[in-house]
């Protein structure tokens, strides 16, 4: 009687409590499985769907590209100055700092190239620049918008100081 | 002599009792005794293992699940997120400045004539410099952008007579939805 009840006590209790922890550890992980079965699941539908999109994805690319690429912002402003017959008469970058985003976030911080600009034109040609900069490919937002040279009887020409802010990730 | 036999007779059974008890306290020891080594063994080297075993099953598969994607997959599906994240919310303060100008040329007097003009885009604010033909032409011209759906507030900020006409500076309020997309 006596060396069953020290087997119990000293090996049967034992075991059991760590027979117990280990089904506890099994349930937890079987029920952490099936849920993230449920996620990759989800995540491979979404990747097999995110792999049909590659026109969009290209598309998005354009809008917001995954780096600065001033060439590409330059072409474009000096392109649609030439179409709306508008003068470049300068043109300097800044490059604000990146805005923060929390560490475990899952969105890459934005950054902003920023252009100031200033040209010369006649003013009715203004407004189809401004249009074609706000229908851009690539997304530009003014900032801030000078016209200068205005109120003297007989000029057309007026001068323009236009800061647009462009964006990459 | 009843008397003799009677006592001979509690004696013997006083000593079958002696001998039962123990023997079956023995067969029921040895029965718990057997109970508690097949169980220690049972956990111990047969639902232990067998446990161990489907744990670290799991375990494999759960880390094998993200090997099936591969990492170059990942990091472009995160690449697209943030970018459609990121434009959405680009999108949602986009402005149209081009919007302004038709409706400043229609709340313009015709004695009025703009020397400049400057917008910011952040602070929807309008500044103007002008030339008036006279106080009169300035006050109806402030009344215009007082009356303008698309003028928020508006503060003369100065006037002053330079040579025939009145030259002002004045700063206005844009109300958001006449420059949001």
């Amino acid at each position: 009687m006596i060396a069953a009840v020290v087997i119990y006590s000293r090996l049967v209790s034992p075991s059991y409590n760590e027979v117990q922890l280990l089904r506890d550890k099994r349930e937890a992980n079987l029920k952490l499985f099936a849920e993230q079965k449920g996620a990759f699941d989800e995540a491979t539908r979404v990747l097999n769907e995110y792999q049909g999109l590659t026109q969009i994805q290209d598309n998005i690319s354009m809008v917001l590209p995954n780096k600065e690429e001033v060439p590409s912002i330059i072409n474009q402003l000096q392109g649609l100055a030439k179409i709306n017959n508008l003068n470049i008469e300068s043109l300097s970058l800044q490059y604000p700092p990146l805005k923060t985003v929390p560490a475990d976030s899952l969105i890459q911080p934005l950054g902003t190239v920023r252009v100031t600009l200033r040209l010369n034109g006649d003013y009715r040609n203004l407004r189809p620049y401004l249009e074609n900069l706000e229908t851009n490919i690539r997304l530009i937002d003014v900032y801030s918008l000078n016209i200068e040279g205005g109120g003297v009887p007989g000029k057309t020409e007026l001068i323009y100081s236009i800061v647009l802010d462009t964006y990459y990730q | 002599m009843a008397q003799y036999t009677r006592s001979i007779n509690e004696k013997f059974l006083n000593n079958k009792l002696a001998v039962g008890w123990p023997w079956r306290m023995f067969i029921f020891t040895s029965v718990m005794f057997l109970a508690a080594v097949f169980t220690y063994l049972g956990l111990a080297f047969i639902y232990k293992p067998y446990l161990q075993n489907s744990l670290s099953d799991a375990e494999s598969k759960l880390s094998n699940l993200s090997l099936q994607i591969s990492p170059e997959s990942q990091k472009n599906f995160m690449r697209f997120y943030s970018q459609v994240s990121n434009l959405r919310s680009l999108l949602a303060k986009h402005i149209t400045t081009s919007k302004l100008f038709p409706l400043l040329e229609a709340s313009t007097h015709q004695k009025v004539v703009y020397s400049s003009t400057t917008f910011v885009s952040e602070e929807r604010a309008l500044r103007i410099e002008g030339f008036a033909e006279s106080y009169e032409v300035l006050a109806a011209q402030l009344t215009l952008f007082e009356q303008a759906p698309w003028v928020k507030k508006v503060v003369l900020d100065n006037s002053s007579l330079s040579g025939k006409t009145i030259k002002f500076g004045a700063r206005l309020t844009v109300k958001n939805e006449a420059i949001n997309l």
